[in-house]
């Protein structure tokens, strides 16, 4: 009878620890990027401007400094060296003075509300230091 | 105003536009970057910016790259932004200034030695200046956001114009109050007065904050109003600005009015 029950729960607990095995193995899904609710196509109203722009935000996989580049920032140009900016929950920050576009240079954060990104930033342009309050909306 | 009018009225400004670098970043590099996209703007069927405003150390780029542009090259003196430096110390900014060719200087007024009451002190200041740079363009920059009242800037604006300034000009640039109407509206009753009393010809350079078409078109129309049309030439008016020009030529070019 002992033949028969040791060879029983041998396999028992083999299988329990299979099972464990499994469970502690599987890729648990990983905690949400909080730069995915960033990313994407932004129509972009500034204060005191009569134009409109689109900025693209995209996700910086060719380094591990965990940001986003933002491209067309303050209508820079899409061909101009992007923007870099770090996200923290619903708040997306510049890299500090840095610089872009036609040698100016930004700083500012954002915060996501809804489908709205409030963003006041300052940008020195080489002749002013601009004061400027942006509005971000997802398309 | 027509459509086409607003529009011609926004091609004669860009004319007038000291397009301007003045960052701690600037190289020579962003000065040849800055030069180019002045002459780009000429390419591109716009008229080009009346002038290159950069630190001294750009000058000799700015002047190699705007070659036969039509373009001048200014550049700021007096320990800019904030004017505070011994006359002589000031005296040899101005001298390498001119040694490496600049066309026009952009001369800080002390407004700290004017605050405290020495007028003179100021007037002689501006007046070795001008010696200094004898057939060349000066424009002294009164920074009227920190001489704060109007009978301040209009004291300021006296003093400059008789001390032999071409222009009087708002702003640095480097404090968050720029060119306002206000200002600009005392500053073009001076220099009408000016004229009136002696027959001179003295211009007006708004700077600061000037990064709006419509704020532009607001200073091209109130020197047309107090001073006549004949002052809206690059001999007598000019607007510091850079972001300005990107944006009055996305306008003009792309006829988003």
């Amino acid at each position: 009878m002992k033949k028969r029950i040791t060879p029983f729960f041998a396999i028992l607990a083999l299988m329990a620890f299979g099972l464990s095995g499994c469970t502690d193995d599987d890729p648990t899904p990983a905690p949400a990027d909080p730069r995915q609710i960033f990313l994407g196509i932004w129509s972009v109203t500034e204060t005191e401007t009569r134009l409109t722009y689109e900025v693209n935000i995209e996700i910086d996989t060719k380094s591990q400094n965990g940001g986003v580049y933002i491209y067309n920032f303050a209508n820079s140009g899409t061909s101009s060296n992007p923007a870099y900016a770090f996200v923290s929950g619903n708040t997306i920050s510049l890299d500090i003075n840095q610089v872009i576009g036609d040698n100016w240079i930004v700083n500012g954060s954002g915060s996501l509300s809804g489908t709205k990104i409030n963003w006041p930033y300052t940008l020195n342009d080489g002749a002013t230091l601009h004061y400027i309050s942006a509005v971000y909306t997802k398309l | 105003m027509t459509e086409a009018e607003h529009r011609d009225r926004y091609i004669r400004i860009f004319s007038l536009i000291d397009f301007t670098s003045l960052n701690g970043t600037d190289s020579i590099k962003s000065t040849v970057s800055l030069c180019r996209k002045a002459m780009f703007f000429g390419e591109q069927g716009l008229p080009v910016p009346a002038a290159v405003c950069v630190f001294s150390p750009f000058v000799q780029t700015a002047l190699r790259e705007l070659s036969g542009s039509g373009m001048t090259v200014a550049t700021v003196a007096g320990a800019f932004p904030h004017g505070q430096a011994p006359i002589q110390s000031k005296l040899e900014e101005v001298s390498f200034a001119l040694d490496q060719g600049a066309d026009e200087i952009d001369l800080v007024f002390s407004r700290g030695v004017f605050l405290s009451g020495d007028h003179q002190q100021v007037y002689d200041e501006i007046a070795v200046i001008r010696e200094y740079c004898e057939e060349k363009t000066l424009k002294v920059i009164l920074e009227t956001g920190e001489l704060g009242t109007p009978e301040l800037i209009s004291e300021a604006s006296d003093l400059a114009l008789n001390a032999g300034a071409d222009f009087i000009k708002t702003s640095t640039g480097k404090i968050p109050e720029g060119a306002t109407a206000q200002s600009v509206a005392v500053m073009l009753d001076r220099i009408r007065a000016f004229h009136e009393k002696t027959g001179g010809i003295r211009g007006i350079k708004p700077s600061g904050g000037i990064s709006e078409p419509d704020k532009a078109l607001l200073f091209f129309n109130l020197v047309a109003e107090k001073l006549g049309e004949e002052w809206l030439t690059k001999e007598r008016f000019r607007i510091g600005a850079s972001r300005l020009a990107g944006k009055l030529a996305e306008i003009i070019l792309l006829k988003r009015l």
